[in-house]
């Protein structure tokens, strides 16, 4: 089922938590609410899910208008950020309530149930009590909980929040692929890009209630609307700059090629870690002189973090681990750092 | 396992006081306790048991006016503490849930009773309900009797007994938080599944904490009652009352008898209080089922 948001708008006193917020999930996918807290991505699930009712705008459910339907009545699945399980019932009651609450029949309750704890890997602890099961397990018991009616869609707050990274990873993993098998519309809350783009088939991206750009996580990434975005989603090296017609001339590097921009004006210009290179003579190449202070192994690739020797500004660098062996870098080291690719915004976005 | 902090012997914290101070107060402690606490209330139990069981029970059954004090206070408590119980639930529910004009201000009225005399809270039920009072006309010409009636003796009991139960809950509400309740409603449960099948069993140990205290006070209750129930003996007198009677008219027997069983009474709730604390720490048991 598709949800619709159109044009909401939430304020808390003197706080504005959405501002004509609108937006699209088509029906089956599965969408991350991407931003810093603060930025309303919270609001707009809780405003989806019926648990807020916002001051303005609509929500719709298909082609239903559910705005000033409650909680109750939606059939919505919603997960909380610290899973909210009912502590005085076992995981079997827990994960019944929805049944149990819409009078179903106790043999299909306890059918129902045996197949979520089956669908959850949790098989055999329906007798355990919330406090009896570690994060991760009660994060799935929360799932199962919330898929137990079979709700039209599924809404999650910060569902691996206050987990561990390992766990984390695989219980991200683990949505995604129940995700893949059951394809029931998802939206999930979240701050961490790596976790937006691991799972989601789309990325919606707020800042102070509005929306700053939705669409596929790689779309996304390759082409962020503004400066806010990119430097939501990931470390990013900072220079000043200037754009010409002809491209961005960076204050420090002698010429660097980018895409050419229409206004002339001062400006930021922006280089993600992995869009810049490390030579080890600049021999006239555009570029910047600068020391190895710190390499730090990072999954697939590893972080070199320079100096910048004129500015002493610190500089970014990704790079596989195979070329660092092969150039032999080390701390101490002085190298050339040329950029392959700059990023150049308006300053209406520079606060 | 986490070494619980509290169970350090405070010696062990505190090094440096000497053992001459540590013996002073805590002799002094302990000897204002026995004074002012532990002798008063064995020599009631004394007084009351000097003649023998037998005499005892005579005085306690073997007037007609004293068995209806005990009768009147048993039947008044439970009546006070179940209309604390539906305004207590219903007040820690609207102030830990909500934030509403005026919030502060209620907080502060529900600790009125504690601050005022309960003499003064028995004069605003004579001003309401007394003949010349704002409702006394209206309720005579329906033939309603208020005043010196149970009626009156269970809402003066209930005023000062007021804060105990709202007060116990509120803190139980705000720490265990309204995920659970919205959890339940987003599941589908209605108003009245959420509240009996989760925030009930959520707040049972602070609930049945609260009732407790409401209770003890409740049985012991003079003020307030003393100024709205007529004293009539055999009527409206409750077990205080009797109490402080039967001692105006020198019946020592009587007096200390009855005084024992109000005593053995507020006994039982301590031992009750005192075995819930041990049992479900009510803070501790807020706390679980998170991270």
């Amino acid at each position: 089922m598709s949800i619709t948001v159109k044009n909401v708008s939430k304020r808390f006193g003197h706080f504005q938590a959405l501002d004509r917020v609108s937006m699209e999930v088509p029906s089956g996918t599965l969408v991350a609410l991407l931003g810093p807290s603060g930025s309303g991505k919270t609001t707009l699930l809780r405003v989806i899910a019926g648990l807020e009712t916002p001051d303005d705008g609509t929500v719709l459910y298909q082609d239903q208008e559910v705005t000033s339907q409650s909680a109750r009545d939606r059939n919505v699945g919603f997960v909380f950020q610290h899973y909210a399980l009912f502590r005085h019932m076992t995981v079997f009651d827990n994960i019944g309530f929805g049944l149990s609450v819409r009078k179903w029949p106790k043999e299909k309750i306890a059918q129902r149930v045996n197949e979520l704890l089956h669908l959850i890997r949790l098989e055999g602890l329906e007798g355990r009590y919330p406090n009896q099961l570690s994060g991760g397990q009660r994060q799935r018991v929360a799932l199962a909980r919330a898929l137990a009616a079979q709700p039209k869609v599924l809404l999650l707050d910060e569902p691996f929040g206050a987990l561990d990274a390992k766990v984390r990873i695989e219980l991200r993993e683990w949505l995604r692929r129940l995700h893949d098998e059951i394809h029931v519309t998802s939206i999930f809350v979240t701050h961490d890009q790596d976790e937006a783009f691991a799972v989601a088939d789309r990325v919606v991206v707020l800042r102070d209630g509005r929306i700053e750009q939705m669409g596929p996580p790689t779309e996304v990434y390759e082409h962020p609307a503004n400066a806010f975005v990119m430097d939501f989603l990931g470390q990013v090296n900072v220079f000043q700059g200037t754009a010409s017609e002809s491209g961005p001339q960076i204050t420090g590097f002698s010429d660097v090629k980018g895409t050419p921009v229409k206004d002339f004006c001062s400006n930021t210009i922006y280089v993600r870690p992995f869009d810049l290179d490390i030579v080890h003579e600049l021999n006239g190449q555009a570029g910047l002189a600068g020391k190895i202070i710190h390499i730090t192994p990072a999954g697939g690739v590893v972080r070199v973090h320079l100096q910048d020797l004129h500015s002493t500004a610190r500089v970014l660098v990704e790079m596989n681990f195979a070329r660092l062996k092969e150039m032999g870098l080390t701390v101490g080291k002085q190298v050339g750092i040329v950029p392959k690719k700059a990023r150049i915004f308006t300053p209406d976005y520079m606060i | 396992m986490v070494k619980d902090t509290r169970t350090i012997p405070i010696h062990q914290i505190r090094k440096g006081e000497p053992a001459w101070v540590k013996a002073l107060l805590i002799t002094g402690a302990i000897g204002i306790l026995v004074i002012l606490i532990g002798i008063p209330v064995l020599h009631v139990f004394y007084r009351a048991f000097e003649n023998g069981l037998k005499a005892y029970w005579t005085s306690l059954t073997g007037n007609r006016d004293t068995l209806h004090s005990i009768w009147l206070t048993l039947s008044i408590a439970p009546r006070a503490v179940l209309l604390n119980l539906i305004f207590g639930v219903a007040a820690a529910w609207a102030v830990a849930r909500f934030r509403f004009p005026g919030r502060t201000f209620f907080l502060a009225l529900i600790d009125l009773p504690l601050a005022i005399s309960p003499v003064v809270a028995g004069l605003f039920f004579v001003l309401l309900f007394g003949m010349n009072g704002w409702f006394g006309e209206w309720l005579d010409a329906h033939g309603l009797q208020v005043l010196f009636g149970t009626p009156a003796l269970v809402l003066a009991t209930s005023f000062v007994t007021l804060p105990f139960i709202v007060r116990e809950l509120i803190p139980v509400m705000e720490a265990y938080g309204d995920e659970e309740e919205l959890a339940g409603i987003s599941l589908g449960a209605s108003g009245w599944q959420m509240f009996w099948r989760i925030t009930l069993p959520n707040i049972r140990w602070g609930l049945l904490y609260g009732m407790i205290l409401c209770n003890a006070r409740a049985m012991g209750e003079y003020g307030a009652v003393y100024m709205i129930s007529g004293r009539i003996s055999g009527l409206n007198d409750t077990m205080p009352l009797r109490v402080e009677k039967l001692f105006q008219e020198y019946d020592m027997a009587g007096a200390f008898a009855l005084a024992s069983l109000l005593t053995l009474l507020s006994l039982v709730t301590l031992g009750l209080k005192t075995f819930l604390d041990k049992k479900y720490p009510v803070h501790e048991k807020s706390k679980e089922g998170q991270e």
